[in-house]
């Protein structure tokens, strides 16, 4: 149905930006955010007319989508990831405005559902319950990655601070 | 220095609305997008015509099934083919059990009495010595012509050499256990078409970009009476409806609002599902 894809760029064309600034939020990283986007759009895409129709909001399925998929995604590739952190100074990472910013390095060594909540939490002020809906967990475990982000992007801060100042904190 | 929750809550707030989390989106992307789409539902319907065919296979042996056991009988089981030009002779239908030639058997196989349900008025009852009404019906000739053996210069049981030998390309390859799938164009084919190839029986299933027509004329906008006529022996499956093109093949037509949207081909004998 030509219409539907028709109606389906229009929508990518009018949500691209603020779809591809989220998705850098919850990857943490341009490249990462580009792949999400694009994959997760092709695949809603591809049934656009139903998503359209029985969702409802659109640009909120998609949304949920993307943190789904990261979560999904990180899980299978969290390995490669993880060593992949460890060289910060390496010469290929492409460049990040956040990479001397230690909030956003230690949103990076939070295990991907911690940060995806961390993110529907502060970026899309969702509630623990809406949270909880959008990656289909309860709300108990919503608030306990909730809580253990927290605790650990407070340690994480409180040792880049520790090293800036060079007193050996943590 | 220990930073309270407050003020890192403060601070993720701060960061998430960074206007430097913005990123530009790439000119093309949006093309990109919507063609990546595309590919993906074509490939879905190609995934689900493919796991059409498991169905359709259970349900052709199951009737082939009935076929031996009603012919031991020496009940009709041929009925269905007999409402077209090819009439069995009436001793075939008379033995084990008196012919109605004005009724279709309550016994007889599921496909006579889908085709010709007792009593539904748009479809004529099997007449034996009658030729019966399908030329009523206005033939469908848009779209390319899926024949009964193949599709232009492919052929059913084609090994992939062969098919390439045919002038025809196989792009988008989507390799499965046993079977592939892949878009077929070319000189060597009327319109672009995904086709499935088995390693062991060749060219299985192919499906055209377009809606094709048979040579009965069944194709785009067909409803499913019209197909019920012109191939008595059809069954509703989801979706659609299969009707054998020979003994080697199927039709599949998937239904939509319009009638037939899509027409595929597929080999009886295959490996592909399942």
């Amino acid at each position: 149905m030509p219409g539907e894809f028709v109606d389906f760029g229009d929508f990518v064309q009018a949500t691209l930006p603020g779809l591809l600034r989220y998705g850098h939020a919850l990857t943490g990283n341009p490249h990462d955010a580009a792949d999400l986007v694009q994959t997760v759009l092709e695949k809603i895409g591809s049934r656009w007319a139903y998503v359209h129709d029985k969702t409802g909001d659109p640009l909120a399925y998609v949304r949920r989508s993307m943190a789904n998929a990261h979560v999904s995604r990180w899980r299978r590739t969290r390995r490669e990831n993880l060593v992949a952190d460890l060289p910060d100074t390496s010469p290929h990472v492409p460049d990040d405005p956040f990479e001397h910013e230690p909030l956003w390095r230690a949103l990076r060594t939070l295990p991907p559902r911690q940060r995806a909540v961390m993110v529907l939490r502060y970026y899309e002020g969702l509630s623990e319950a809406e949270i909880a809906g959008a990656l289909g967990v309860t709300q108990g475990t919503v608030k306990s990655q909730a809580s253990k982000a927290i605790a650990s992007l407070r340690m994480k801060l409180r040792q880049a601070d520790g090293e800036g100042e060079g007193s050996g904190a943590g | 220095m220990n930073i309270s929750e407050d003020e890192l809550e403060q601070r993720l707030r701060a960061l998430f609305a960074d206007e430097r989390l913005d990123l530009p989106p790439p000119p093309d992307a949006g093309t990109v997008i919507v063609d990546g789409a595309r590919r993906r539902r074509r490939r879905r319907h190609v995934v689900q015509a493919v796991a059409g065919v498991a169905a359709a296979v259970v349900a052709v042996s199951g009737g082939l099934t009935m076929v031996r056991l009603h012919t031991e009988d020496g009940t009709a089981v041929i009925t269905a083919d007999g409402t077209g030009s090819s009439v069995k002779p009436p001793e075939n239908l008379t033995q084990g059990r008196l012919p109605e030639p004005s009724t279709p058997g309550p016994t007889s196989t599921q496909s006579i009495q889908v085709s010709a349900p007792p009593g539904a008025p748009t479809s004529p009852p099997p007449r034996p010595s009658a030729s019966s009404s399908p030329s009523a019906l206005a033939a469908v000739t848009s779209g390319p012509l899926l024949a009964a053996d193949g599709f232009g210069k492919l052929k059913l049981g084609m090994s992939e050499a062969d098919v390439i030998a045919q002038t025809v390309t196989l792009s988008d390859a989507q390799a499965g256990a046993s079977c592939t799938v892949y878009k077929a164009q070319g000189n060597g084919v009327p319109a672009s078409a995904s086709v499935v190839i088995s390693k062991a029986a060749g060219l299985v299933v192919v499906t055209p970009d377009v809606t094709a027509h048979t040579a009965e004329g069944v194709g785009a906008g067909s409803t499913k009476d019209q197909i019920l006529a012109v191939y008595p022996a059809a069954k509703a499956e989801p979706g659609g409806v299969a009707a054998p093109a020979n003994a080697a093949a199927d039709y599949h037509f998937r239904l939509g609002e319009t009638g037939v949207v899509q027409t595929s081909l597929m080999s009886v004998t295959q490996d592909c599902a399942g």
